[in-house]
């Protein structure tokens, strides 16, 4: 029953997604946007000073996109928990014998399945970087895309879950999200980072991710999967389940 | 505590706290099966906080409420299966169809497919909403989204129905309406209604009543029993200048005047009020805008248990 419940949340979540144009046009066109605004100007402004080229630079963000674009999609859909609480919905949910268990599994499944499809679209554009995933690496990415959703969206979740104002919600993720992808290594290296800014990097589960992103989208074909990869995906889905738990217990308080 | 078995909800002694604010004292309610009970109170009185552990929203603090026989306390799940809930606001997705909503609601409560169509079908023709389906509910007017989400509720088939101020924001006529066909599901469907209103009249078809003003319980019992508590029919005056009007009236004697709002109340100490309406419209017509033959209603009742006029309460900003 929780698990017809929680894909019929999910659908919901899907179906809203998609009757609100601005919100797919805004999911997939501001990640894209950044990435070439950014990867373009960064590139042109350290290739001036020849330090980089504009294209390693663009190439070397790109796994930071689709990192970033997992990280909108949680923002989103976690958003809607305090739409759906302010709106009424929720407490329609919350005295259904499950409801509890069903809204969260919901948010999380219908988050998740959101955001692989988006960062998946982008992939498409690996090629025209210096990508070129196989179907292998492809299947990788796909469950470190799906591990990093649940993850995030379950972060969200846990912010969004006790607040009642979508201004609230939006000034704790720039102080939780923004700096945690600032410091996953998607728009700079650790390697040469002042040691405290490392320190903060090796702590961040999202560095983990990103490294696993990076390292997969570099694997050429026929090429051996990166030595680091189980250790990412290892920490990844410990971070996950933590925050998974974490979740849950919140959701089984009442007031 | 009482015998519960022919009980649909049975509270006693709850307590509620927000922080270090008391908001629910020592309250005591009993609904019979297939009754019809009301929790009546001002804005502010604590009727939502009580709605809301009853309906499992927020867990006990103080006391003990068993619904259709189960504690909160201990089995709220169980419970969920037996009630159905209508909120203040809308527990509806604007973003979704009627009929979207319905399924929703349905897989929520683990209805099989085959089935939750046929109960969709039965629910939105019994709503007088068969031909809204397809329809985004965020188009719907206020009354044919309460429609909308009666229908919802009622598609687990709930024994108990609890409403929290289910006209709030609703015109007159869609009231109206709406009490009519919440009166028919109860008699059709044999349920037992518990529901929180702050419109007096709203108060009157239940069997039983619960008086709330500001946490505490100030009368509880049936409508036509606490009426006649208050004593006898009176007679009220409609006047510009009510004080002026009551020193005059005071002194024909044997009567009880009490000044009200643009208004002046009378009540015979002896002899029937019907005569005394007649008397004083003849004596007073010149300063009365009207004169009026009332019963104890439940405003009455609120007056006298806590001194204050239903109208003067203070309001939730």
């Amino acid at each position: 029953m929780i698990m017809q419940a929680s894909s019929s949340l999910a659908l919901r979540e899907i179906v809203r997604f998609l009757r609100q144009k601005n919100r797919v046009i805004g999911a997939l066109a501001t990640p894209v946007i950044f990435w070439f605004l950014l990867g373009s100007g960064v590139g042109r402004s350290l290739a001036s000073s020849g330090i980089r080229e504009r294209a390693d630079y663009l190439t070397y963000f790109f796994p930071g996109i689709v990192l970033l674009i997992i990280l909108f999609t949680a923002i989103f859909s976690t958003v809607s928990v305090i739409e759906d609480r302010r709106e009424g919905f929720l407490q329609g949910v919350l005295v259904a014998p499950d409801g509890r268990s069903a809204i969260l599994f919901g948010k999380l499944i219908g988050g998740t399945l959101l955001a692989v499809f988006q960062a998946l679209i982008v992939v498409l554009i690996a090629p025209y970087t210096d990508y070129h995933p196989d179907a292998r690496v492809l299947m990788y990415l796909v469950a470190m895309i799906a591990l990093l959703a649940v993850g995030l969206t379950a972060l969200g979740f846990l912010i969004a879950w006790p607040m009642d104002s979508t201004q609230g919600f939006h000034a704790l993720i720039n102080l939780f999200f923004v700096p945690l992808w600032f410091l996953s290594g998607a728009l700079f290296p650790a390697s040469g980072a002042a040691e405290w800014i490392r320190t903060l990097m090796r702590m961040n589960p999202l560095s983990y991710g990103h490294d696993a992103l990076a390292g997969l989208l570099a694997t050429r074909p026929g090429m051996p999967l990166p030595l680091d990869l189980s250790h990412d995906f290892s920490i990844v889905i410990a971070s996950t389940l933590l925050l998974v738990m974490a979740c849950a217990l919140q959701v089984s308080r009442r007031s | 505590m009482a015998d519960s078995s022919l009980c649909a909800v049975q509270a006693d002694g709850v307590g509620y706290s927000y922080g270090r604010k008391r908001v629910l004292e020592n309250i005591d309610l009993r609904l019979e099966e297939g009754g019809m009970f009301c929790v009546l109170g001002p804005n502010g009185s604590g009727k939502t906080t009580l709605f809301k552990l009853i309906s499992t929203i927020f867990a006990l603090q103080d006391g003990e409420i068993s619904v259709a026989g189960r504690s909160l306390r201990h089995f709220p799940t169980p419970v969920r299966r037996k009630i159905g809930v209508l909120f203040q606001n809308p527990a509806v997705d604007m973003k979704l169809t009627v009929r979207e909503n319905l399924r929703y609601h349905g897989n929520l409560y683990g209805l099989e497919t085959y089935d939750l169509e046929k109960r969709i079908n039965k629910n939105l023709e019994a709503l007088g909403v068969e031909n809204r389906g397809g329809e985004m509910v965020e188009s719907l007017s206020g009354g044919l989204r309460r429609r909308v989400e009666i229908a919802k509720v009622l598609l687990t088939r709930p024994s108990i129905l609890l409403m929290d101020e289910p006209t709030t924001g609703l015109d007159p006529a869609i009231r109206a309406e709406l009490w009519s066909i919440i009166s028919g599901i109860r008699n059709s469907r044999k349920l037992s209604v518990l529901f929180t209103t702050h419109l007096l009249e709203e108060a009157e078809p239940a069997d039983e009543i619960l008086l709330l003003d500001q946490g505490h319980s100030v009368a509880s019992g049936k409508v036509s029993e606490l009426r006649s508590s208050l004593g006898k029919e009176y007679v009220r005056i409609g006047t510009y200048q009510p004080k002026k009007l009551a020193a005059r009236i005071r002194k024909e004697g044997e009567i009880e005047v009490t000044v009200e709002p643009a208004a002046v109340k009378v009540v015979p100490i002896r002899g029937l009020a019907a005569p005394l309406a007649i008397r004083l419209w003849r004596e007073y017509s010149k300063e009365a805008t009207s004169v009026t033959l009332c019963r104890p209603t439940l405003e009455d009742l609120f007056l006298q248990k806590t001194g204050r006029l239903w109208s003067s309460t203070p309001g939730e900003i």
